[in-house]
């Protein structure tokens, strides 16, 4: 049995931390939340939650699967696995609305049942493809009458101020949430607010006043907590407030962006035949991998990761454009939402490894390594674009060990011409012949087709090496 | 566009109040951000919550009394 590699992420929990041992997901439950835990394990409501997928399935486990380091008393439960791990500064708007959904409800739900949820960072959820499920078991607490929702906070900062940042100002929220791990503070996002931003939904409320009660109440020396403990904050106040959250965050609507992406798929320049090739080139490529998991650069509106699906296990389709990413995963949400999980990525800046000690939040490339990379109408998006060398991603693609399917669009063609308008041609190395003797250096081409229109390639390779007979 | 969707009386005054106050200069004490954060709770917590803000400054009002007692029997 492998060594358990503690998942550094989980840390700052008194009440427990999560491990990983042979590819399975661990929990240990130390005895600081061992009475709550035991409580809501038995409880009618971790039942109905996990019934519902809401929560991850969670068994006992034995405690000789845990690391040497267990105190007497502690308790190991295993987890069901996240096929794969995103963040919330890759989400798009409709997935942390979606996120912060599901944390207000499961809050009202514990309420009624004489829970409560400790804690709300976005951190708490996890996507399984396109449907979002609460991860943290040890939130749940029993609730103490008279004690405030210590989550409010942290609602506000995870969830609300990045939802009103693209609402409200139409600016995304992926790159602050990068930054700053622990979300907007009340103070720096209410500097962003006009004196008519005021009047919108929830923002005196949740916004103003919580940056004014904050600076207010710091240089305040009495306890404010402790009188509150003391005169006692009724369950009915933290009811309302929980559901007048959940009506904000119900209106909050990113305006139907018209970005020049998610208009591509529309005024693509693909003649109806070079569409069909395409798909059908996919298709192919798919069913002879057999794929557990495919990543989709550049996926767009998901036009080729839907194809990737019909066989594949899972898909994380991956796009630097939040609109895109959001409509993907709006539509994807409304089939069946098992296969597809829908990220905002810059592939130029990958989300790297983040936190203390740089563990605990991971890099891409950390969460597991996919089948199938497809790179379709990408490249000379990558080239001529973000100007890096053909060289430089063929070498990257190969890295990562997987099998391809990648496009090759020559100048010649109108939407190349399009991104080559106001520069100077000095891609020399973006030529197809070229392009092919550099594939050909780190892959073995097992089919390429020209498409219809003689401007596109398709190419399916596999890895050097990768089962090659030498 | 006003969008308020209570129709609570209680509601107005905090939004007016900060309508027009604006927002305070930086501030300069370390003590936990909680503090605002649990007393906005009972702000927006309807009339169970502003019960308990009545309560706490009932309170200080005791104990603020309840010293210039004392310094009087003195």
């Amino acid at each position: 049995m492998t060594e358990p590699a503690g998942v550094s992420g989980s840390f700052r929990d008194p009440g427990g931390f999560v491990f990983e041992r042979d590819g399975r997901v661990f929990r240990v439950i130390t005895r600081h939340s061992l009475d709550d835990w035991n409580a809501f394990a038995a409880s009618e409501l971790r039942r109905e939650l996990e019934r519902d997928r809401l929560l991850i399935g969670t068994r006992p486990a034995e405690p000789a699967s845990a690391p040497k380091v267990l105190e007497s008393g502690a308790q190991v439960v295993e987890h069901d696995r996240v096929p794969f791990v995103s963040y919330p500064y890759e989400w798009s708007f409709a997935m942390l609305k979606d996120a912060a959904r599901l944390t207000l409800d499961l809050l009202e739900r514990a309420l009624a049942q004489g829970f409560i949820l400790k804690d709300a960072t976005s951190y708490n959820v996890q996507f399984l493809a396109s449907r979002p499920t609460f991860i943290d078991v040890l939130s749940f607490a029993r609730y103490r009458e008279g004690e405030p929702w210590a989550g409010y906070n942290q609602f506000c900062k995870m969830f609300l101020y990045p939802l009103m940042l693209q609402a409200y100002k139409r600016v995304p929220f992926q790159s602050w949430l990068r930054s700053e791990l622990e979300g907007i503070d009340p103070l720096s996002f209410s500097r962003l607010l006009s004196l008519r931003d005021r009047l919108r939904p929830g923002v005196l409320a949740h916004v103003q006043a919580h940056a004014w009660l904050q600076q207010r109440l710091a240089a305040d020396p009495t306890s404010v907590r402790g009188e509150i403990r003391q005169a006692g904050l009724p369950r009915q106040a933290i009811v309302k407030n929980v559901r007048g959250l959940r009506r904000l965050v119900e209106r909050l609507q990113s305006a139907e962006e018209k970005t020049v992406w998610a208009e591509y798929e529309h005024s693509c320049s693909y003649s109806e035949e070079a569409r069909k090739q395409k798909e059908e080139f996919v298709r192919e490529a798919v069913a002879a991998q057999q794929p557990q998991l495919v990543w989709d650069l550049g996926a767009n509106i998901g036009r080729f990761s839907r194809i990737a699906a019909e066989r594949a296990d899972y898909v994380v389709a991956m796009d630097g454009d939040p609109a895109s990413i959001d409509l993907l995963y709006r539509q994807a949400r409304k089939e069946d939402g098992e296969t597809i999980l829908p990220l905002v990525m810059n592939l130029a800046n990958l989300s790297p490894d983040q936190g203390w000690q740089g563990r605990e939040r991971r890099s891409l490339a950390a969460r597991g390594r996919p089948d199938l990379i497809l790179a379709l109408a990408l490249l000379h998006h990558v080239r001529i674009s973000a100007n890096i060398p053909v060289e430089s991603f063929l070498e990257w693609l190969a890295d990562i060990g997987s099998a391809l399917v990648i496009e090759f669009v020559t100048k010649e063609d109108a939407r190349v011409r399009q991104l080559l308008l106001n520069k100077d041609d000095t891609y020399d190395d973006y030529e197809r012949a070229r392009f092919e003797a550099c594939l050909a250096r780190r892959f073995r081409l097992q089919r390429s087709q020209p498409l219809d229109g003689g401007t596109r390639f398709l190419y399916f390779a596999r890895p050097l090496g990768a089962g090659d007979p030498d | 566009m006003l969008h308020h969707t209570t129709s609570s009386a209680c509601r107005y005054s905090l939004p007016l109040l900060l309508l027009v106050l604006g927002l305070p200069a930086a501030a300069h004490a370390y003590v936990d951000p909680g503090a605002g954060s649990m007393f906005l709770q009972l702000l927006l917590g309807g009339s169970a919550g502003l019960l308990v803000v009545f309560r706490i400054f009932r309170e200080r009002i005791y104990r603020f009394f309840g010293r210039r007692k004392d310094s009087q029997e003195k």
